[in-house]
């Protein structure tokens, strides 16, 4: 079944099994990559994105799309399934290194060969660009969902440090977008 | 503007709010004041969206052969199958009225009849008790082919894959209602088509996945549940 990922969503949260199963095949991989990203184990992730996948077709009608496109609506779903997976597991906290080289090995090209959005690159390009210090603390935060008291404490530093690391980054990301947008 | 905090205040905390980091107070601060400040409601917008975007830059992974059926179960449970199946009622009933309104009641039952009688005969030379034809999706949801399944025995498939759909697929597993994974060893893409017998009956199947040389689903078809 072809169709935007609008009316995939709609079939999908109407019942319309046909539906149901193109949207799931579409964001399949998004989602269970990002979940396996955060928990690291491939049956907790497949749980976690089988569960966002629920709660997506449960909360269908609060997606808007004047707020963002669906794949960041349901990534921002099973990311945040994901934490709460990992908070219920009171699992070890992901090495941020290893968490940025995790992000980081993911190249040019999609599983499926095709080169990414430009907007996605532009991203990642802004996002390696910025001090080592503080895309850790982005990462921390967005990913694992670790607060600035988490991040002090993971990364030693005061708590007054690991806020001014993640505020800088996220106004400095979105500069970087801005100034790419007004060319 | 609330008197107890200023827009530069406020800024100090809404990337952490559009992280989803914030604790309760500061989520609470930052609310009450960006529901006043047009600003500061701009901002924590656009850092909310780069947030959500950040997540896109996960690595892909494809999940294990099955994740689409056992998700769909998970999710579309049977209330929401009668849900679905009330417009299809409806659409039936407006089809119908429709019919007798041009008095073609007659000769839609003849053709109905004789297409039955058919139907039966064709399966009874082969100890069949149904055949179906179910659509090939690729990755991205879109028709692919047409998997035609003959529940019989002995039960079969043949299936097709359009023109531009992708010639890749190198291995078929079946994914049984049990969960099982049952790999057809005779399978070979012959110009876009292949069929067989399979060693199980059509009815617990519940989805036929093509995989490539690496072992990712490229195409999948379902079955109904019950048929």
């Amino acid at each position: 079944m072809d169709g935007s990922d609008e009316a995939l969503l709609a079939g999908f949260a109407a019942g319309d099994p046909e539906a149901g199963s193109a949207f799931v095949r579409r964001f399949q991989r998004r989602v269970y990559g990002l979940a396996l990203t955060i928990l690291r184990d491939p049956s907790a992730a497949e749980d976690a994105a089988q569960e966002a996948f629920v709660r997506a077709w449960r909360r269908a009608e609060s997606y808007d799309p004047r707020r963002g496109r669906v794949l960041t609506w349901l990534l921002a779903i099973a990311r945040n399934v994901a934490i709460d997976a990992v908070r219920l597991k009171r699992a070890e906290p992901l090495d941020p290194v290893l968490l940025t080289a995790r992000v980081e090995a993911n190249g040019a090209l999609s599983s499926d060969g095709a080169p990414r959005f430009a907007e996605e690159q532009r991203l990642r390009d802004a996002l390696w660009a910025l001090p080592v210090e503080q895309r850790r603390a982005v990462f921390l935060a967005a990913y694992l969902g670790r607060t600035a008291s988490e991040i002090s404490s993971l990364e030693n530093i005061p708590l007054g440090t690991a806020k001014t690391r993640i505020r800088s980054a996220m106004i400095r990301l979105r500069a970087e977008l801005e100034v790419v947008d007004a060319r | 503007m609330p008197a107890d905090a200023s827009c530069a205040e406020i800024r100090e905390l809404t990337s952490e709010l559009a992280l989803g980091i914030a604790d309760g107070q500061d989520r609470a601060r930052v609310l009450e004041h960006v529901a006043v400040c047009a600003e500061c409601r701009r901002e924590l917008d656009e850092l909310s969206s780069l947030a959500d975007e950040l997540l896109v830059l996960a690595p892909e992974h494809e999940p294990p052969v099955g994740f689409e059926l056992r998700t769909l179960r998970r999710a579309l449970p049977k209330p929401s199958r009668r849900r679905w199946r009330q417009p299809a009622v409806a659409l039936v009933a407006a089809s119908l009225a429709a019919s007798v309104a041009a008095g073609g009641v007659l000769f839609a039952v003849r053709g109905d009849r004789r297409l039955a009688s058919e139907y039966r005969a064709t399966l009874s030379q082969a100890h069949g008790s149904s055949f179906r034809a179910v659509p090939l999706q690729n990755a991205a949801g879109g028709r692919a082919g047409t998997v035609f399944v003959y529940r019989g025995s002995p039960s079969w498939i043949f299936l097709t894959i359009s023109a531009h759909g992708t010639s890749s697929a190198a291995r078929a597993e079946l994914v049984t209602r049990g969960n099982r994974t049952l790999t057809l060893p005779a399978f070979r893409l012959s110009s876009g088509s292949w069929g067989g017998a399979i060693p199980m009956d059509a009815g617990a199947v519940a989805a036929i996945h093509l995989l490539d040389r690496n072992g990712r689903s490229v195409l999948v078809a379902y079955l109904p549940a019950r048929w």
